[in-house]
């Protein structure tokens, strides 16, 4: 067997800091989307009624009536009148301005849950307000579940770009492991080859060891990132096995992407050299 | 009389080693070759010699297929090694043995490596071989630095390593580059006499060296400025 020619810790430390930071950002960028979906698809699954009362006095009576009539739509799973409070506190941003606003005076809001097999649009809603004599605005949501997609899109773009960044850190970390290998074995592939060996037997003999240094880089790195996803998910809501099962095929998933990405890049680096070794 | 040169004995003879019209750019030091022709038959001895930077170390690259020609033909075995895919090349290349003369030992090796490496490049398993190395190195003189590697070695050891290397894979042809220039004479003519045995159960030959009466060779060309001579044989 051909010595090893000194220590390859600075290929491993790199490889496992890319890796690493490839396995963090994964599951930050996971967790928006997941999250980002979830609002999406909350907000896409309900509406909300304002009802602006023509007199304040009645309005708790407007605000039950008009329940009544949304709750008898079809297409409505569930309905829910909003605390006066609660309305107060939601619409605090646009009411601000004004100095202790009386509650009274505010629209009333009515969380509408949809039958998800079967939802109920917009204008059924509003049209079944209006013909209970009810004025009212119904919001589908439609500028929230659009502003989630387009947060969702940037969350993507961001991870995907984030991820682009580490996997070319890795395919660079590869490529140099192999030239540094390549630099210290040229003189003994020039010599396999003129023995007859072939390319392909040199390349697979040669970037070996630059494989194995970029593959325990991977899996420290990735070993690292779940170890720090594993304490983030103690510290904010615990870890069921679950979730344990899936971080295991994530951190497997992400070690085999790693170390596939710098050993290709090593490979088509050797054999580029090698390459070259054959007149 | 140069065999080559007389028809019938040219006649239904196979070529080991052909080149024709075979130029090379000149190296550092050296001349390069110009329109080279030369035929070798298998079984043959060859001695190719002339001062250093003559340009004989870049005629055996050529011939061992580690230089490729600027110009002109070269055969080995009857095929064309630069036309053939990379693993054709290989192949032609395993039943070559080789002497250069700057030796390419692979340091990370062991001395038995070394030599059992014409074997292992051909697929042949350890187990097959090593009686056959160690054996090898025992005649060679080598045989209590099997375990060793290159570096703990003296030139003239090296030296020894690598034509055992040469020899180990019963190559059709051997190409020896100064192959005993570094050795004492007793080294070179225990060296000399597995070289002309091999010789005569048919290996083909070809030596280069600055000494025209290193061996006795079937023929001796020289090397004169890029340019090959022909001398009578012997």
């Amino acid at each position: 067997m051909i010595r090893r020619h000194g220590p390859r810790l600075a290929v491993l430390v790199i490889a496992a800091a890319f890796t690493a930071l490839a396995g963090l950002v994964g599951q930050a960028g996971m967790a928006a989307l997941d999250r980002t979906e979830g609002w999406r698809a909350r907000l896409a699954g309900e509406m909300t009624a304002a009802i602006r009362p023509s007199d304040p006095a009645g309005a708790d009576a407007e605000t039950v009536r008009a329940t009544e009539v949304l709750a008898g739509t079809e297409g409505v799973a569930e309905v829910r009148a909003l605390e006066r409070t609660r309305v107060a506190e939601l619409l605090a941003p646009w009411t601000a301005g004004a100095r202790g606003p009386d509650l009274a005076t505010l629209p009333r809001l009515i969380a509408v849950e949809l039958d998800a097999r079967n939802p109920a649009r917009r204008q059924d809603l509003a049209e079944a307000l209006n013909a209970a004599g009810i004025d009212a605005v119904v919001d589908d949501h439609q500028g929230w579940r659009r502003t989630a997609a387009d947060f969702r899109h940037s969350a993507a773009v961001g991870l995907l770009a984030a991820l682009m960044l580490c996997a070319s850190g890795l395919a660079a970390i590869g490529a140099l492991a192999a030239d540094q290998d390549f630099a210290l074995r040229r003189a003994a592939l020039r010599t396999r080859i003129q023995l007859g060996d072939t390319p392909l037997a040199c390349l697979l003999s040669g970037v070996g060891p630059a494989a194995r240094d970029l593959a325990a880089g991977a899996l420290v790195g990735g070993l690292g990132a779940a170890g720090l996803g594993v304490l983030s998910g103690l510290i904010t809501s615990g870890i069921s096995t679950a979730d344990l099962i899936a971080l295991t095929w994530r951190l497997a998933s992400l070690v085999a992407a790693a170390s596939l990405i710098a050993i290709v890049c090593a490979l088509a680096t050797a054999a580029r050299r090698i390459q070259e070794l054959d007149p | 009389m140069d065999p080559l040169s007389d028809p019938d004995l040219s006649q239904g003879t196979t070529s080991a080693l052909r080149l024709s019209g075979v130029a090379a750019p000149r190296r550092a030091g050296t001349s390069g070759l110009e329109g080279v022709d030369l035929e070798v038959a298998q079984g043959d001895f060859l001695l190719v010699h002339g001062e250093a930077g003559a340009g004989k170390s870049l005629l055996m690259s050529l011939a061992g297929l580690a230089v490729r020609p600027a110009a002109g033909r070269i055969e080995v075995l009857g095929l064309n090694p630069w036309r053939l895919a990379t693993a054709g090349r290989a192949r032609l290349r395993r039943r070559m043995g080789l002497v250069f003369q700057d030796l390419n030992l692979i340091e990370g090796m062991t001395v038995a490596e070394n030599a059992g490496l014409p074997m292992r490049i051909a697929g042949i398993r350890p187990d097959t071989y090593r009686r056959d190395v160690a054996e090898l190195l025992d005649w060679m003189g080598l045989g209590d630095k099997a375990g060793a590697f290159p570096e703990d070695l003296d030139h003239d050891q090296r030296q020894r390593l690598a034509v055992a290397r040469a020899v180990a894979g019963r190559p059709e042809v051997i190409l020896a580059d100064e192959p005993v220039g570094w050795m004492g004479p007793e080294a070179a003519g225990r060296v000399l006499r597995l070289l002309l045995q091999l010789n005569r159960q048919g290996v083909t030959l070809v030596v280069a060296s600055r000494n025209p009466d290193l061996a006795p060779a079937r023929r001796r060309l020289a090397l004169v400025g890029g340019r090959v001579l022909p001398e009578a044989g012997t």
